[in-house]
């Protein structure tokens, strides 16, 4: 029973965050920068967590970060409210982090780079979180990486993930789980240590 | 520890080190025009500082008295867009009388430079160099536009092409490989209205008009405002050039638009290139070139991104596909099956064959059949019975697609497009009618009545409507009508009675 209740308090708050980014969006469609300023404060850690996952690396992911935004001031107007906002914006950041990664395809950086994401100067964060959450998502594949990123960070259901994606829901799951497993036994491995 | 745990452990990591760097974001967020900022945010001082010094500028100049008249009297305006806008005023001489930032960034260009007086040709070099220094023309997006307005076609045409060698100049001096769009005209009521509505100069304004002139109904002009003009350069690339028949090509923007000369070609950089997505919807497919026939692509705009439009055709079936112009990913597919026969099903008795069924259609369209392209008859299975005969082709810039009843010379169904410069809608409607007198039976209400029942009940006018298409439909031993159709972002779909006009279903959903 409670746990019927937890889930539909869950709900409603999900529906509630849909309706005030769905009304920031149009605030911001109407070139109010307030609207924008409140918006990012609300997803910037998503956006970021996204253009992480996919070009590993931090600098880039700011960058990445501030271009999504301007792009959504830029692209507000044109936005029609189809029930998921956060899909929206999100795909804004998709489509400029692998833009990010085909201008360094171009560039000839072939290699494959590592996972090296956490810098080791963020404030509010010990150095233990920081190692912990640096190590345990360097195990990970790029794929669980973002599947993971992305339902940590933005609330996104696992069917809003594979569109997002462009995974097979069935996929984006099953690497969920695997993920999971993973980072668990990294993490809780590391405390017993 | 648990899954929740788990992800908020990562969430609060994520967190902390996500950039928080609003006022960098604000500061490449250019005030919008024609919208209200609220008070407490003043962030357009220095835009509205610089209109109203452009403004002051004007009015002294206006202000002169007779005898200046004569050398400060505006002649022609000219207009470049890039992103940043910007307005040039000239007189007989090809002076400048005043440059005006028609937008933020364009005030950035034009700070610090005072081009009043100076050759209109020598301000645009100078322009198009603080355009390249500021970043704004690069190897993403290396489109510009060039917008004479001049009451004498001749001057502003031997304007506009001095401008544009100049422009073409400053961007080869900086080793750019820039594309210029450039257009003469002169500026209806409608334009200006639009251009004001929407904050944007009179030049893209018209720009935007015929790419959306050019769409066959695809485009509103609302959905193109917020494109740079490397897209839209990009879009008018492929609107300019009618797929199926080149001897159209001088119908597309209609007559109210000027033509546009364009030199250089529009940067596809920041897209995949149309081979890429060629190739993409081709590997999608499972096919290769060899396989396929008609094989097109071209840029369109939809849901808010640049896309690939990708169509072939390939042994009777048509494939269609949206491919993300940015990231080559495959968005959407459709592939219209011709189905195929089960074993051992034979044709029925008294079937018309091929030929009569091409006949049929192309005497319905009134249409030769020397007078076609790309004709084409196949039969039609729904789980591998034998339904249809669908016969297609292409006639002047139409389309036809006609389905034919096996045993009688009957027009099931059919359905026009027109990929040329002229309304589509006129042909569509006319045709449904004759459709109804193909196909009529008695108690049949018609295609134009049941389609007047749909608009009706929409309240939408047939003016409003495009991609219009009825069909006549057996449903459960009942005659149906199908119409759909739509109108600016809504897609309406009825079944409308056919023998009592009534509305039996409808649907309305936003067309996207």
């Amino acid at each position: 029973m409670l746990m019927l209740i937890l889930a539909q308090t869950m709900e409603q708050e999900r529906a509630r965050d849909r309706e005030a980014l769905e009304r920031l969006l149009s605030d911001v469609a109407t070139g109010y920068q307030e609207a924008l300023a409140q918006l990012y404060h609300r997803t910037r850690t998503a956006v970021y967590g996204l253009a992480l996952s996919y070009v590993k690396n931090a600098q880039d992911a700011q960058d990445i970060t501030q271009d999504t935004f301007v792009r959504i001031w830029d692209s507000a107007p044109q936005y029609r409210p189809q029930g998921s906002p956060m899909g929206w914006i999100l795909t804004i950041a998709r489509n400029l982090a692998l833009m990010k990664l085909r201008e360094g395809q171009r560039k000839g950086e072939l290699e494959e780079e590592q996972w090296n994401a956490i810098p080791a100067q963020a404030p509010n964060l010990s150095t233990e979180d920081r190692l912990l959450v640096q190590n345990a998502l360097a195990t990970l594949e790029d794929q669980e990486r973002r599947v993971v990123v992305l339902h940590a960070v933005t609330g996104l259901k696992h069917r809003e993930i594979a569109a997002l994606l462009e995974l097979p829901l069935a996929t984006v799951l099953s690497k969920y789980h695997r993920a999971l497993k993973k980072l668990k036994l990294q993490l809780e491995g590391d405390g017993i240590r | 520890m648990t899954d929740k745990e788990l992800e908020q452990r990562l969430e609060k990591v994520l967190s902390a080190t996500a950039p928080d760097d609003l006022d960098g974001v604000l500061s490449r967020c250019a005030a919008r025009k024609g919208t209200v900022i609220p008070m407490k945010r003043v962030t357009t001082g220095k835009f509205w500082k610089t209109l109203v010094a452009a403004c002051l500028v004007l009015v002294l100049a206006g202000g002169g008295g007779a005898y200046y008249y004569q050398a400060n009297a505006v002649a022609s305006v000219v207009s470049l867009d890039v992103n940043p806008s910007i307005e040039l005023k000239i007189n007989k001489n090809e002076k400048v009388l005043s440059a005006t930032p028609m937008n933020e960034e364009g005030a950035d260009i034009l700070e610090g430079m005072d081009l009043k007086g100076t050759q209109a040709d020598v301000a645009m070099y100078a322009i198009i160099g603080s355009l390249l220094q500021h970043g704004y023309v690069d190897e993403l997006a290396n489109s510009i536009l060039i917008t004479v307005e001049d009451e004498n076609t001749q001057r502003g045409e031997k304007l506009q092409a001095e401008l544009t060698a100049q422009a073409d100049a400053a961007m080869a001096n900086a080793q750019v490989n820039g594309a210029i769009l450039s257009q003469t005209l002169q500026m209806s009521d409608e334009l200006k209205a639009k251009a004001e509505e929407y904050g944007i100069s009179a030049g893209k304004a018209a720009l935007i008009q015929t790419v959306v002139d050019g769409s066959h109904g695809t485009k509103t002009f609302e959905s193109l405002v917020g494109l740079s003009i490397n897209e839209l350069n990009l879009l008018y690339s492929s609107v300019s050039v009618p797929a199926a028949d080149p001897e159209e090509s001088g119908a597309v923007g209609g007559d109210t638009a000027a033509p546009i000369q364009t030199t250089g070609s529009a940067s596809q950089s920041a897209y995949v290139g149309l081979e890429t997505a060629k190739q993409a919807a081709l590997k999608h497919a499972g096919l290769s070139q060899a396989d396929v026939t008609f094989l097109e692509a071209e840029y369109d705009y939809d849901d808010g991104r640049m896309v690939y439009e990708v169509e072939f055709y390939a042994s009777g079936e048509k494939f269609e596909y949206e491919i993300d112009a940015a990231t080559g990913a495959v968005i959407k597919y459709e592939r219209e099956s011709t189905g195929s026969s089960n074993p051992g099903v034979s044709l029925p008795a008294g079937n018309i064959g091929e030929s009569a069924a091409k006949q049929t259609a192309l005497e319905h369209a009134g249409v030769k059949e020397s007078d076609t392209k790309y004709c084409n008859v196949w039969l039609e299975y729904d789980d591998g019975w034998p339904e249809c005969y669908e016969v297609e082709f292409m006639a002047g810039s139409t389309r036809y697609e006609y389905e034919i009843a096996l045993t009688s010379k009957t027009v099931i169904k059919f359905e026009t497009k027109n990929l040329g410069g002229q309304a589509a809608q006129g042909e569509n409607g006319s045709q449904a009618e004759s459709g109804t007198q193909a196909g009529g039976t008695s108690g049949d209400i018609g295609a134009q009545a049941a389609k007047a029942a749909a608009f009706a009940h929409a309240g939408v006018s047939e003016a409003q409507a495009y991609e219009l298409e009825v069909e006549r439909d057996y449903d459960d031993g009942r005659l149906e009508y199908e119409v759909e159709f739509k109108t600016g972002r809504m897609e309406y779909q009825y079944t409308i009675d056919g023998v009592t006009g009534s509305i039996l279903e409808y649907e309305w959903d936003q067309d996207d």
